[in-house]
């Protein structure tokens, strides 16, 4: 299959050397050296928490390594950056697809090509319809990646790293998600490659592949290499035992004869959630039943919905008893205990200690009478923790400390104290080294024993057939086939779920998302916005014809252009994920600096407006530094800051000052069209930040650093950059929004400016901004902020309160972002019922 | 030196309950603030002589109370992993409503009292509804209700200045056996809180829901319930501290709870509660509190002007953030403990940056 390279002694394209990792609690790497030499597939292989994805992550530049040396490119280096990583000609597909929700394909395929080859973005749709075209895809350019299947991603980030024309080509179980027509695609691919001399790093544990393609294999075992040399040399029976480290016999508790007579303890008749349909499936007690399927077919949402996550139709009984409510209360109420596969995010409490952990569920056995009793407390951790070989300093160490193993069996030991009549398990033993999962094993098969209903959901078919009694493989949220006895096997598991994949080849590769992004979403809420300026303004016109008077007007208009500048900058923030509550301050100081300059010629004041801009954004360089360098929350961070810079306006104008030549007065009244000049500035930023959002290089950072920090450090991004970038131009502009309020009062007030903190959120929120990060358009904030002012100058004429000014926004802001989330949740409820 | 290296086996009798206690004691983030209470204390009569007799003392007590009732409802709301930026708001509305109604000889005091609490504690169940219910951040839900109580208090005020009840304010200003009642009602306040979270079952449910509330609701603990009851106290202590004000002052303006809302964020930060929520420290953030009331007298001996004691509180209040902030961690990483990722999980939704 390699052509390049094969007389000569190649030279390698990519050499790491003594790598080391360690996290806490935990050494994920240790000595770990791999060499790629071009032409050559060279198979990474390991089980789950082996270190593989460590490993591949550290050449990639999204993981940094506590010790060794990276050589790519010929050079060598401590660390490197994701994106010289790519510049230097390494593409990578991780496992799970690193592309930042909130961005379209064609955004995040950009953002993933190194500079040389990255075409202009006006060409760029056309561009990458055309290499979807060349690669047998059918994908929309346009769409949200958001809206993809996990399968559609990633076939996305493997067409990104084609378009690279990589040197090395890292590749992180690019088949988990794939059916058999789309591995023999990227097997043809990656044939193509090989040719050309391209090394290719292949992280799997499907051994087929590795003997089908490999060349060179390195196999890790607890963050060790404990093989390593020619596939060629190896047999696949020893290849799986080098894996696993041992025969499996000695690794998996005997099965116990299969019982015929008791009946079910656990029953689930037509059950139907997101992402399955129509399940019935049957466990007696002493039963350990599996739960097979590629990633994506329903079964973790079908686990989910046993414990009682998202709403169902079917039933679900214990027993004699029904499940009446489907809440993760009434589920453990009757009886089922869920331990979910991320264990520091849903199933523990990581900061707290082995003692607390242990008796969380338990509270009304540790606490009878409801008061702390710590000593009853040591008592029962001890009791639950008896023969589990839980590794800790003392019963007062936080968990996230404790290694993966000693976290999961401080998981079991506070399982054994709710003594469950259903215990159902997500990858148990996912980031667990080979010691602790044997005992890991032998506890689950101690739980059937004693009458327990055991169902465990594993992606690694060899840990379901030693451990399980019965398989269910599903398929597209439907049972494909149930495995018994002699059945269970990891060939007869993997052969069921990728055959099931075939219906999914038969629509060929297309990507045909499900909800596209609507060109012009933001722009429509915009509308809306539009909309309810023009019926307010017509309604006060009804109510008083002297709101349409000039002089009001121009007064509105100069309010809307602050609010428009200031709203645009806290979009910035939010749009990062952060957000600024030293805009008012920055208003305050910027009319502040601006009065210095106005009581002379006009030339004089367009310096000092230059002055007052710069001043923001050393004002918003100060919140950026706080945020990325020392690591403060942004709403911290800015909260302190804007009272420092209050403190330094009031020191250069301790009272309201009034201060305007003629000739500034002249300037600033200045009229474009019958409109504002300030009002044309502020439409001009909007606009200049629109494009730049949604069609810069630097706005893709933006978006992609609210919308996902980790997918958009490993797309390539600068995260801490693109959040002081965001903060400093929020300085600026609101800079630029002091500067406009200040040709409407011509008074530096120190005091005055703190309202357009609110306003600036207010504006953002009703925009219909993503509160959450990742999107927004800057016209709608726009028109935000002219339904705002428009709202405030109302008032008057409509003989209501200046309290009214604050209860509309108020409402404003929660009706507009409830409403988005009511709908989502609605949608979702629709979806169940018709599924 | 990790955990795990030296580690032994939990369930054999070798495993030690704790550390000994004077390493508890020592990695303790109450021990840090207690220290630095006792030196400001220390050093203020040597830096301003009379900064620490009876008058300045007593004079400055009311207020740190004040600060410290405040912030202990900020701790909850930080402790849920949120934040309550509608605190200034809502003591602005205790302030003006007790004030209004207090003086109307029709109501009477207690009654005003209750009202005021009452109708700003509404607002925090608000908050913590929208929360709880919608999961949206808490940061644009506390500003939404924040505007409403604002709203409010423009429309019971009118915008200026409400005199207040004689009898509100005779209250406030008392002292007891020559300490200030207000103080001793935050003592009380703190002493009530610390109790019931650490040392009964709903503390602990509380501390667990802060620290995860995913992995509570798996293990049938109702999150909504305690991320609602955090605003709705939070509100609540807030509007308490708004009415004592309102006694203190007299004549409380629209805008008085304004400058009590980074006060309240600092001391919780300063008193070892982490922003990213879970366990939470009541007396680290009543001696927080009166770390900056102390330091807030301090400065005011050296200039009377208010802008540049502003920016001199932002200063301090900037660098003891970070000091609490990198001093943790420092300790932590000496000891091997898991450094924790820096920004787990802000406010708004933003997901850690590092790997």
């Amino acid at each position: 299959m390699s052509v390049a390279g094969d007389s000569l002694t190649p030279q390698p394209l990519l050499e790491l050397r003594d790598i080391e990792k360690t996290y806490p609690g935990v050494k994920a790497l240790a000595g770990v050296s791999l060499t790629v030499l071009p032409g050559r597939v060279h198979a990474v292989l390991g089980e789950n928490g082996a270190g593989k994805s460590t490993l591949v992550g550290i050449a990639a530049g999204s993981v940094v390594p506590s010790a060794g040396t990276i050589k790519l490119d010929n050079q060598e280096l401590a660390r490197i950056q994701p994106r010289d990583a790519r510049n230097a000609g390494l593409a990578i597909v991780y496992q799970t697809p690193a592309l930042a929700p909130a961005l379209s394909v064609v955004d995040c395929v950009l953002e993933l090509l190194p500079d040389s080859k990255r075409p202009t973005r006006a060409g760029a749709n056309d561009w990458l319809t055309a290499h979807f075209r060349s690669l047998g895809l059918t994908i929309d350019p346009t769409a949200l990646v958001g809206s993809l299947s996990q399968r559609e991603a990633h076939l996305v980030e493997i067409a990104a790293a084609l378009a690279s024309e990589p040197k090395i080509l890292v590749l992180d179980e690019p088949t988990e998600a794939l059916g058999p027509e789309e591995t023999q695609w990227l097997f043809d691919r990656v044939s193509d490659l090989l040719s050309r001399g391209v090394g290719v790093v292949y992280i799997t544990h499907r051994i087929p592949e590795v003997v089908e393609i490999g060349r060179d294999l390195t196999v890790l075992r607890d963050g060790q290499v404990v093989g390593r040399g020619s596939v060629a040399d190896y047999s696949a029976d020893e290849i799986v035992e080098l894996i696993i480290g041992r025969s499996l016999e000695t690794t998996f508790p005997a099965k116990p004869p299969p019982s015929v007579a008791a009946a079910p303890l656990l029953s689930v008749d037509g059950l139907s959630g997101l992402g399955f349909t129509d399940v019935s499936f049957h466990v007696k007690p002493g039963q350990i039943v599996g739960l097979a399927g590629v990633e994506g077919n329903g079964q973790r949402q079908f686990l989910g919905a046993l414990a009682g996550r998202g709403p169902v139709s079917g039933t679900i009984a214990v027993g004699n008893q029904t499940v009446d409510r489907h809440t993760p209360r009434a589920a453990i109420e009757a009886g089922i205990v869920f331990l979910p596969g991320d264990r520091l995010g849903e199933a523990m409490f990581g900061k707290m200690s082995v003692r607390e952990n242990v008796v969380a569920p338990s509270l009304s056995t540790a606490m009878p009478g409801g008061i702390v009793n710590k000593r009853r407390e040591y008592h029962l951790t001890r009791e639950a923790t008896a023969d589990l070989a839980v590794k800790t300093a003392s019963l007062e160490t936080p968990v996230a400390t404790l290694s993966g193993g000693s976290q999961q069996k401080v998981l079991l030991a506070r399982t054994r104290l709710e003594s469950p009549r259903v215990l159902l398990v997500e990858d148990p033993t996912q980031g667990v080294d080979a010691g602790a999962r044997v005992r890991i094993y032998s506890v689950l098969r101690k739980f059937a024993e004693a009458g327990v209903a055991v169902v465990v959901l594993s992606t690694d078919a060899v840990e379901l057939e030693g451990l399980c009694d019965t398989v269910v493989v599903f398929s597209r949220g439907r049972v494909q086939a149930v495995l018994e006895g002699s059945d269970v096997t990891e060939r007869a598991i993997t052969g069921t779920a990728v055959m099931s994949q075939r219906d999914h080849g038969a629509d060929g590769l297309t990507v045909s998302p499900r909800r596209r992004r609507w060109r012009f979403a933001g722009e429509a809420q915009g509308g809306v916005l539009a909309a309810l300026t023009i019926a307010l303004a017509v309604a006060t016109t009804a109510a008083s014809d002297s709101f349409l008077n000039p002089l009001n007007v121009n007064q509105l208009l100069v309010a809307a252009s602050v609010m428009i500048l200031v709203g645009v900058a806290q979009l910035l923030v939010v749009m990062t994920g952060g957000i600024d509550l030293s805009v008012g301050s920055v208003i305050a100081t910027a009319g502040v600096v601006l009065s210095f300059f106005a009581d002379q010629g006009a030339a004089y004041f367009i310096v000092g407006v230059f002055v007052a801009v710069v001043a923001g954004a050393g004002a918003g360089m100060l919140n950026g530094l706080l945020v990325t360098a020392i690591g403060i929350p942004s709403v911290i961070a800015t909260l302190v800051s804007s009272i420092g810079i209050v403190g330094i306006a009031q020191i250069l104008r301790p009272e309201p000052t009034f201060a305007v030549s003629d000739e500034v007065a002249e300037l600033v009244g200045l009229m474009i069209l019958n409109v504002p000049l300030v009002l044309v500035i502020a439409i001009v930023v909007a606009l200049v930040v629109q494009f730049v959002v949604t069609r810069t290089r630097m706005g893709r950072g933006l978006r992609a650093t609210g919308s996902d920090a980790v997918k958009a450090n490993r797309m390539g991004v600068n995260v801490p950059r693109a959040r002081c970038a965001a903060l400093v131009a929020s300085g600026a502009l609101s800079a630029l929004a002091g500067i406009a309020l200040y040709t409407s009062t011509t008074t530096a007030d120190p005091n005055s400016g703190q309202e357009f903190t609110l306003v600036s959120v207010t504006a953002v929120v009703i925009a219909g901004v993503s509160i959450f990060g990742g999107s927004g358009s800057s016209v709608a904030v726009a028109v935000a902020g002219l339904l705002l002012a428009t709202v405030t100058n109302a008032l008057t004429f409509l003989s209501l309160t200046i309290a009214w000014q604050y209860w509309f926004q108020g409402i404003f802001v929660l009706l507009a972002a409830l409403i988005p989330i009511a709908a989502g949740s609605v949608r979702r409820r629709l979806h169940v019922r018709i599924a | 030196m990790t955990a795990v290296m030296d580690g032994q086996v939990a369930g054999r009798a070798e495993t030690p309950h704790n550390q000994p206690l004077v390493r508890v004691v020592f990695i303790s983030p109450t021990t840090r603030i207690l220290v630095a209470v006792v030196l400001l204390f220390a050093a203020s009569p040597i830096l301003a002589p009379g900064s620490v007799d009876h008058i300045a003392v007593s004079s400055m007590l009311p207020f740190a109370a004040i600060t410290t009732i405040v912030a202990l409802g900020q701790t909850l709301t930080i402790q849920q992993g949120g934040l309550d930026l509608s605190v200034g708001a809502a003591i602005s509305l205790g302030a003006v409503l007790a004030a209004r109604y207090g003086s109307d000889p029709e109501m009477g005091v207690t009654f005003a009292i209750v009202l005021a609490v009452g109708i700003v504690s509404l607002f925090g169940v608000l908050s913590g509804l929208v929360i709880a219910v919608f999961g949206l951040p808490p940061i644009v839900v506390t500003i939404a209700t924040s505007l409403l109580m604002v709203g409010a208090v423009q429309q019971v005020s009118g915008g200026a200045a409400v005199k207040g009840s004689a009898e509100l304010s005779s209250f406030a200003l008392r002292q007891l056996g020559g300490i200030p009642v207000l103080a001793i009602i935050a003592i009380a306040i703190t002493l009530v809180g610390q109790m019931i979270l650490k040392v009964t079952r709903a503390g602990r449910r509380f501390e667990l829901v802060g620290e995860n509330a995913t992995s509570a609701q798996i293990i049938g603990i109702s999150s909504r319930r305690h991320i609602i009851s955090a605003y709705w106290l939070s509100a609540l202590l807030a509007g308490f501290a708004g009415v004592l004000l309102a006694g203190l002052l007299r004549s409380p303006t629209a805008g008085v709870g304004d400058n009590y809302l980074l006060p309240s964020v600092a001391a919780v930060v300063l008193g070892g509660t982490a922003l990213t929520g879970g366990r939470g420290y009541l007396a680290g953030t009543a001696l927080a509190a009166l770390f900056l009331g102390q330091l807030n007298q301090l400065v005011q001996t050296f200039t009377q002007t208010s802008a540049v004691q502003n920016l001199i509180q932002a200063l301090i209040i900037g660098a003891c953030i970070i000091a609490q902030m990198e001093l943790g961690e420092l300790i932590a990483r000496v000891r091997g403990r898991c450094r924790l990722p820096r920004i787990q999980k802000i406010v708004l939704g933003v997901k850690g940056e590092s790997e």
